[in-house]
């Protein structure tokens, strides 16, 4: 199914975080630069695994490049007032975790061309904002937020230090009780050995 | 079939909720990067208004691009004032009494009257007018921090005495009518000894003698009353512009050199007059003359970017105590004196 070739016309199969798989077309596979450096001029026996994405991500990421590849003087994303109709669409039907995974993983597979895209679609968020809108949309923690998380990490710090103690002070048990036969075995030997030499002394 | 195709995109849109949040901050730095180089420095920093975490990953991460603005400069004028560095950033604060809902920008609290005017490229600013100076030195402070300690801080005014700010290394302050010495003074309070400093426009009174401005390495005055700079100048470098002294004032100046009672540490003394006696100013001065067949030839460049002015001449003065030496030139409109060997940036001396 997949092999060594340039021309556009091959298709691949793609394996997924779930184990499913997938055809892409060379041509929208080749503007991954991952892909190029690991599989293009030596092949692939059998699926490509880019098992860290689930199926919908990777679909959705090789939607984009099937979309593209025509676009061979591609100059940057486009203006706000440019935006077709399928761009619209292409991020309108993402929610946040998958927009985020589509950014991950366009990232990972090297597609410049796609991450390039959604950080302009980012900066387009935040554009034209005032601060609080801003917070809102890169989603920072509050104040009441970083404090709770603090309190948690305080706790957690203080319960692993309880732990560390105890691990520490049963260490400290055990080596006792296995160092205590060799100091009786030193002691009692060293008794002998003085009482022997006393006896000697005497004769 | 159409219908059930129409049908289904409805549903999915009712189930899918477009984006509008994104973690940056949890996103790659590669990534973090990439977004961010979308923005301009003047989005950049109202981005980092947002938290001090997101202000530290905007430097980390944008630090090349902050290192590029070498000059900040403040321009004040009436009901405004601004903070440029070049074509690369630029913000202007205008004067606003009214529709001011505070923002807590620039790291100042809730209450500052300060907002930002919706401006798409996020450079315009509105100010409540009656609380400018705290405003411009929060604005300052804030500034300093993001693009740090190495830019250089300049001011100028235009008839509106400026606010006076730290870490200021030039100044070029148009008077308005009716400055008084003290309101000056006060512009200084905060970079007292800069190292260069232009006046233009009338004091009411003179300045004190003991006046900082009288330390600035480079002082450049115009339409100023000069008697007294001549008098109580430290620094290294004068020029005196549109002066109406006379050849008594520049002989008493030239005698109390001589003497060391006077600009001990000047360099390079540069005065614009009108009807200079040149003879009788020599005179006056017990002057030296190089051999008639030899003269000596400077340049002198303006700090302020003008031109490079260069002079010959073969009359010299002698500092008593020291033996220092100062060639002089005489016209009926200017006097250039510059101390021999002083060939910093400013000046070089040729022999011919």
């Amino acid at each position: 199914m997949t092999s060594p070739a340039s021309s556009s016309e091959v298709k691949y199969l793609i394996e997924s975080s779930e184990g499913n798989t997938f055809d892409v077309s060379g041509a929208a596979l080749r503007q991954s630069n991952t892909f190029n450096a690991m599989f293009l001029n030596i092949g692939a026996d059998g699926p490509i695994p880019f098992t860290d994405y689930n199926e919908a991500t990777l679909k959705k990421v090789f939607e984009y490049c099937e979309h593209s590849v025509n676009e061979e003087n591609y100059s940057g994303p486009k203006h706000q007032d440019d935006l077709s109709k399928w761009d619209l669409n292409f991020f309108n039907e993402m929610d946040q975790k998958m927009f985020i995974d589509v950014i991950n993983a366009s990232n990972f597979l090297d597609i410049e061309r796609l991450t390039s895209y959604c950080c302009e679609r980012i900066a387009r968020m935040l554009r034209g904002k005032n601060t609080q809108e801003m917070i809102k949309v890169i989603t920072l923690p509050t104040a009441e937020e970083l404090e709770a998380k603090q309190k948690v990490e305080e706790k957690k710090a203080a319960a692993a230090k309880k732990v560390a103690e105890k691990a520490a002070e049963t260490a400290e048990k055990t080596e006792t009780l296995e160092e205590l036969p060799v100091q009786q075995l030193v002691q009692t030997t060293r008794n002998k050995l003085t009482r022997k030499y006393l006896s000697f002394s005497n004769e | 079939m159409d219908l059930l195709l129409l049908l289904n995109n409805v549903i999915k849109s009712q189930l899918i909720k477009p984006t509008s949040e994104v973690r940056i901050l949890c996103l790659p730095t590669v990534v973090q990067r990439e977004i961010f180089g979308h923005f301009k420095l003047e989005e950049l920093l109202f981005l980092s208004f947002c938290s001090k975490r997101f202000k530290y990953l905007i430097q980390s991460i944008q630090g090349h691009r902050l290192k590029l603005i070498k000059t900040i400069t403040y321009t004040f004028s009436s009901g405004k004032f601004s903070i440029g560095a070049e074509t690369l950033f630029r913000l202007t604060f205008r004067e606003g009494y009214s529709f001011i809902t505070p923002m807590e920008l620039f790291g100042m609290s809730r209450e500052t009257p300060c907002c930002w005017s919706r401006s798409r490229c996020y450079s315009l600013y509105n100010y409540d007018g009656e609380r400018r100076d705290s405003i411009i030195q929060g604005v300052h402070s804030y500034i300093q921090q993001f693009f740090g300690p190495s830019t250089y801080y300049e001011i100028e005014s235009f008839n509106e005495l400026p606010t006076s700010l730290e870490n200021i290394r030039r100044s070029s302050i148009f008077l308005p009518a009716n400055s008084t010495p003290e309101e000056l003074e006060a512009c200084f309070e905060n970079s007292p000894i800069q190292e260069y400093v232009r006046l233009e426009g009338h004091l009411k009174r003179d300045l004190s003698p003991n006046s900082v401005i009288y330390e600035t390495k480079y002082l450049d005055v115009d339409h100023f009353r000069v008697s007294d700079v001549l008098i109580h100048f430290k620094g290294e470098r004068l020029r005196c512009n549109h002066t109406f002294l006379d050849n008594t004032a520049i002989v008493k100046f030239l005698n109390a050199w001589k003497s060391n009672e006077r600009s001990k540490n000047l360099k390079v003394l540069t005065i614009h007059a009108f009807d200079l006696d040149k003879d009788e100013i020599m005179r006056k001065v017990d002057h030296k003359s190089l051999n008639p067949r030899e003269f000596i030839k400077w340049n002198i460049r303006n700090g302020n970017g003008g031109n490079t002015i260069t002079t010959t001449s073969r009359d010299y003065l002698i500092r008593e105590i020291d033996g220092e030496r100062a060639y002089l030139n005489i016209t009926p409109k200017t006097v250039h004196l510059a101390i021999f060997g002083s060939t910093e940036i400013h000046i070089t001396f040729e022999s011919k």
